[in-house]
C-alpha cells in the first residue's frame, strides 16, 4: 500500500514539475518565456572583459569600459571575430599610449550569434545593462530597437566630426523618421547587382549581361534588346535546364527533373526583391496608409511566374535541396544569374570538391523595369550607441576608430561610404578572392555604379508597427515560393489588409 | 588536594542536542541546496514573476512604461481565440500535432519495446542502443538533418519513394505535409519512451503469461489481458509526458522557420512559436506571459483529466481499490 502511494505521489510530483515547466520553460524544447534568463555565450566571444560589466564601469587601473556588441549584422564568422579581436587589441594598445589626460578606454568585445543577438540585446536593455556601442547593424536590424539608440548629433558636434564627407542621401537613411534623430553614421554600403556565372553562359553560348546602365543585351539571334526584367526572363529560361538537357523555353522540358536555374534572388525578402523593380514603400506619404506600389506588384508577379510558370527560379523545395546548396544557391554553381548584395561575397564558395563548383563569374547592372528605370536596392550598415550609455562620448570615440579600419570593412563585405571605392575594392576585396577564384576578374565598377541608382526611399526604411508589419508581409511573401496556383490579386489585397491593420494599431 | 568546583558547569542545564533525524535532515538539505536554490531562483521565481507580468503591459524595450492592466492580456487572448487569431490558430496547430503525434509515438515506442522484449530476438543490446541513439542527438542538429532527409527534391525519403514509383511530397515546404514531417521527426526519437516501456515489460511476472497459455489464450490475449494492464502505469506515465512534451513543442518548428511565422503557410505555428513571437519579436512580454499561463492551464487540465480517468484504465498491482 505504501508503495502504491509513493508511486502516485511520484507521478503527481512529476506532473506538477513538468506542468510548471510548461509555463516556466527552461528546457531545451521550450520557448523562452517572460522569465527566462538569457546568458551571453561568453565561450564564443573573444571578450577582453566579461560581458556582464555594468555600463560605465571602470577597471581597477582606471580604464573606462566601453562595451562593443556584435551580432545584429556582420561580424560573427570566425575570420571576422578574429579580426574584431585584433581591432580591439589595437585600439586598447593605442589607449595605453594616450597622453591627453582623459581617462583611457578599455574596449570590450561582446560577440553573439546572429540568430540570438536580437533577443539577447533586448534582454540586456530591459535589465539596464545595455552595451554602449552596437554594430555593425543594418537599417532593418536597428529599426527593431526603435527608440533605444542615441541621437548622435550632439556627439558629432562636440567631437567636430566631419559629416559633410558623407553623401546626404546616405545620412538621411540613418535618420529616425519619427524623431529626426541621427542614429549612426553611414559606415558600410552594400550595393546590389546581378551576379552571373560565366561558365554557364559560355556553355549556353549566350552573351554576358551588360555592365553599364543603359547598355543593350545581345540576344542569341543577334538582335540588341533593352536590359530589362523581361530580357532577364527570356535568357533565364534558356539557362534553366533539366536532367535531359532541355531548356525551360523548349518543348519537353521537365521542371520536376530540373538541374539548373536561370535566376535566383539570393537570400531575399519581400521588399528587398520588389525594390529591384522600382523604389517604393508599403506606407503612403501620410505615414499611415498602406499601399502596394505597382512596381512592387510587378516584382512579386515576376518572381512568382518565374517559379511556377517559367521555371527559371527555384521553388522552396528546390532551393533548400542539395542541388542548390541548401539555399546558398548562387554558390551551388547551378544558378546562372542572381540578384545579390555586396555582403554576399562572404559566402561565395569555389571549393572544387563541392557539388556545383564554378570558376568564372562577374557582375552586371540591375535590369530596368517596364518604365525603363533601373533601381538597385542597397543595404547600409552603421554603428549605434545605446540611449542609456553613460559613456556615450567615449563609445563614439571608439566608434570613429573602428569605422576607420578598412580591413575590417572588407571582411564584413562592405564598401566604404566615402573615399576612393574602386581603389578599396582592388586593395581589400580582390585579394580575398585570389585563392577562391584564381584568374577571375570582377568588374567592381558595376557595384559602384549601382550606388548611383540606389532605391530611394530605401526598401528597409521604417514603416509603422515595423516588426509586426514586416512579419505579416513576410508571411505572405514566403507562400510565393511554396504554393502554386495562387491568385496574386488576392495575395496583394490580403497583404494590404494585414498591413493596414498593423499600421492602424501602431503605437 | 583541593577540589575546585566549577559551579557554572555543575548548575548549567545540559546543552540541547539535536536529534539525529533533525541533523540528517539539515545535512540532506545542505547537500540539496545547490539544486533547491537553482529551483527557487531560476524556475519558481520566474514562474511567479511571469504570473505577475501577465497582468501588466510589460514591454521589453520600454520597461519604464510598465503598468498594471488587469485582465486585458487575458481578454485579448480570448478575443484572438474566438476570432481565429494567432492564439486560435496556434492552439489548432498544436492540437492537430498532438492528435497525429501522440498515438503514433506511443504506439511505435510500445511496439519496439515489445519486439525488444522477445526471447527469440538476437543482439538485443545492439537494437536497444540503435533505437535509443537518436535521443542523444541535439534537437537542432537532428532537425537540420531531417530537413535534408525530407527535402522533396534530393532528400533520401524522396529517393526512396521515387524508387517505388511514388511521388515525394515537399514536406517542410508544403502546408499539408509540414506537420506529418515533424511527426516523423518525433517518431525518430522514441527511444527514451521505448526504454521505459521495456523496463515495464520486463517487470511483468511470467507466470501470468503461463496462466493465459493454460487457459488457451493466444498472443493477442496475452497482450490484451496481461501485458497491457500490467504496464498501464508505464503507459499512463508515457502518455502524460508526451502530452506535456507536445505542449512545450518549439525547437524543431523554430529551426524550420526562425522567422517565427510558422511557415509554410502558418502550418507550423505552434502555440509556443506564437508565444515566442509575441514576447521576443513584438516585445509584448506581458501578453506573452499570459499566453504561457494559458498553456499552463491547458496542461494542468489535461493532467487532471488523465488522473481522474486513470482509475478506469490504469492498474496498479496490489491496489485494493
Amino acid at each position: 500500500m505504501v508503495r502504491i502511494s509513493f508511486t502516485r505521489f511520484a507521478a503527481l510530483a512529476s506532473v506538477a514539475v513538468l506542468a510548471v515547466s510548461a509555463c516556466g520553460g527552461s528546457g531545451a524544447t521550450t520557448a523562452p518565456s517572460a522569465g527566462a534568463t538569457v546568458v551571453t555565450p561568453a565561450s564564443m566571444a573573444p571578450s577582453i572583459v566579461p560581458s556582464t560589466q555594468k555600463p560605465g564601469q571602470k577597471t581597477a587601473d582606471g580604464h573606462i569600459i566601453v562595451r562593443w556588441y556584435v551580432g545584429l549584422g556582420s561580424g560573427t564568422n570566425p575570420a571576422q571575430m578574429a579580426l574584431q579581436a585584433t581591432v580591439v587589441n589595437d585600439f586598447n594598445a593605442l589607449q595605453d599610449k594616450r597622453t591627453d589626460g582623459k581617462d583611457k578606454i578599455l574596449l570590450s568585445l561582446e560577440i553573439v550569434q546572429n540568430a540570438t543577438a536580437t533577443d539577447i540585446l533586448k534582454t540586456e536593455m530591459a535589465s539596464g545593462s545595455a552595451p554602449d556601442l552596437i554594430g555593425p547593424v543594418g537599417i532593418k536590424g536597428a529599426v527593431g530597437f526603435s527608440g533605444q539608440f542615441l541621437d548622435m548629433t550632439p556627439l558629432i558636434k562636440t567631437a567636430a566630426y566631419d559629416m559633410t564627407k558623407y553623401p546626404a542621401s546616405l545620412v538621411k537613411t540613418m535618420t529616425d523618421v519619427k524623431t529626426g534623430a541621427l542614429l549612426g553614421i553611414p559606415y558600410a554600403v552594400y550595393p546590389s547587382y546581378i551576379f552571373f556565372n560565366k561558365d554557364l553562359f559560355d556553355e549556353a553560348k549566350l552573351a554576358y549581361p551588360p555592365q553599364k546602365v543603359g547598355d543593350k543585351y545581345k540576344m542569341p539571334d543577334g538582335t540588341m534588346v533593352d536590359w530589362n526584367w523581361d530580357t532577364v526572363r527570356k535568357i533565364a529560361m534558356k539557362l534553366s535546364v533539366d536532367k535531359n538537357g532541355k531548356a525551360a523555353d523548349q518543348a519537353g522540358f521537365d521542371p520536376t527533373k530540373q538541374t539548373q536555374w536561370g535566376f535566383e534572388f539570393q537570400w531575399t525578402e519581400g521588399r528587398r526583391l520588389a525594390s529591384g523593380f522600382g523604389s517604393g514603400s508599403f506606407v503612403a506619404a501620410d505615414g499611415k496608409t498602406a499601399q502596394f506600389p505597382d512596381a512592387w506588384k510587378a516584382g512579386w508577379t515576376w518572381y512568382y511566374n518565374g517559379i511556377w510558370t517559367d521555371h527559371f527560379i527555384a521553388n522552396d523545395t528546390d532551393r533548400n535541396s542539395d542541388v542548390m546548396a541548401k539555399g546558398n544557391s548562387i554558390s551551388s554553381g547551378h544558378v546562372a544569374m542572381g540578384h545579390m548584395f555586396q555582403w554576399y561575397i562572404c559566402c561565395m564558395s569555389a571549393d572544387p570538391t563541392k557539388l556545383g563548383a564554378f570558376k568564372k563569374w562577374d557582375i552586371a547592372v540591375m535590369p530596368a523595369n517596364s518604365a525603363g528605370v533601373t533601381t538597385a536596392p542597397i543595404n547600409i550598415d552603421t554603428f549605434t550607441i545605446s540611449k542609456g550609455s553613460p559613456v556615450a562620448d567615449r563609445a563614439f570615440e571608439a566608434m570613429t576608430y573602428i569605422v576607420g579600419r578598412l580591413d575590417l570593412m572588407a571582411l564584413y563585405g562592405g564598401t566604404p561610404a566615402i573615399g576612393d571605392q574602386l581603389a578599396y575594392f582592388k586593395a581589400n576585396v580582390d585579394p580575398t578572392f585570389v585563392k577562391q577564384f584564381p584568374g577571375n576578374v570582377v568588374n567592381w565598377q558595376v557595384a559602384l555604379d549601382m550606388e548611383a541608382v540606389a532605391d530611394v526611399p530605401n526598401h528597409e526604411a521604417e514603416i509603422p508597427n515595423y516588426v509586426k508589419a514586416m512579419s505579416d508581409y513576410t508571411k505572405v511573401f514566403t507562400t510565393l515560393a511554396t504554393t502554386p496556383g495562387l491568385n496574386l490579386n488576392t495575395v496583394f489585397t490580403d497583404t494590404l489588409t494585414a498591413l493596414q491593420a498593423d499600421f492602424s494599431a501602431a503605437p | 588536594m583541593v577540589i575546585v568546583e566549577d559551579k557554572e558547569s555543575v548548575h548549567a542545564p545540559p546543552p540541547r542536542r539535536m536529534s539525529l533525524a533533525r541533523r540528517e535532515t539539515l545535512v540532506g538539505l545542505a547537500f540539496l541546496s545547490p539544486w533547491l536554490i537553482g529551483l527557487v531562483v531560476f524556475t519558481a521565481m520566474p514562474i511567479i514573476v511571469s504570473l505577475g507580468l501577465s497582468f501588466t503591459n510589460f514591454n521589453l524595450l520600454t520597461p519604464e512604461t510598465l503598468r498594471f492592466v488587469g485582465l486585458d492580456n487575458y481578454g485579448r487572448m480570448w478575443r484572438e481565440l474566438l476570432n481565429n487569431g494567432d492564439v486560435g490558430k496556434s492552439l489548432g496547430v498544436t492540437a492537430r500535432f498532438a492528435l497525429l503525434s501522440l498515438p503514433l509515438t506511443v504506439g511505435l515506442a510500445l511496439g519496439l519495446a515489445l519486439l525488444l522484449n522477445q526471447k527469440l530476438l538476437a543482439a538485443k543490446p545492439v537494437f536497444r542502443t540503435l533505437f535509443f541513439m537518436p535521443v542523444l542527438i541535439p534537437l537542432v542538429a537532428s532537425t537540420i538533418v531531417w530537413q535534408g532527409f525530407l527535402n522533396g527534391r534530393t532528400g533520401w525519403m524522396a529517393q526512396i519513394l521515387h524508387a517505388f514509383g511514388l511521388p515525394a511530397p515537399s514536406w517542410f515546404a508544403d502546408p499539408a505535409w509540414a506537420l506529418p514531417g515533424l511527426v516523423l521527426l518525433g517518431i525518430w526519437g522514441v527511444g527514451n519512451m521505448m526504454l521505459i516501456f521495456l523496463a515495464g515489460l520486463q517487470g511483468v511476472p511470467t507466470e501470468l503469461y503461463e496462466a493465459v497459455k493454460v487457459d488457451g489464450g493466444g498472443a493477442w490475449a496475452r497482450f490484451r489481458h496481461v501485458t497491457l494492464p500490467m504496464i498501464s502505469p508505464v503507459l499512463f506515465y508515457n502518455i502524460l509526458i508526451s502530452v506535456i512534451g507536445v505542449a512545450q513543442y518549439f525547437t524543431q518548428a523554430y529551426v524550420l522557420d526562425p522567422g517565427g511565422n510558422g511557415n509554410p503557410g502558418g502550418s507550423t505555428l505552434f502555440f509556443n512559436m506564437n508565444l515566442y513571437k509575441e514576447g521576443w519579436s513584438y516585445n509584448n512580454m506581458g501578453y506573452a506571459s499570459a499566453l504561457a499561463w494559458l498553456m499552463m492551464l491547458v496542461v494542468v487540465v489535461a493532467a487532471i483529466t488523465m488522473f481522474r480517468t486513470s482509475a478506469r484504465w490504469v492498474f496498479y498491482a496490489g491496489d485494493t481499490k
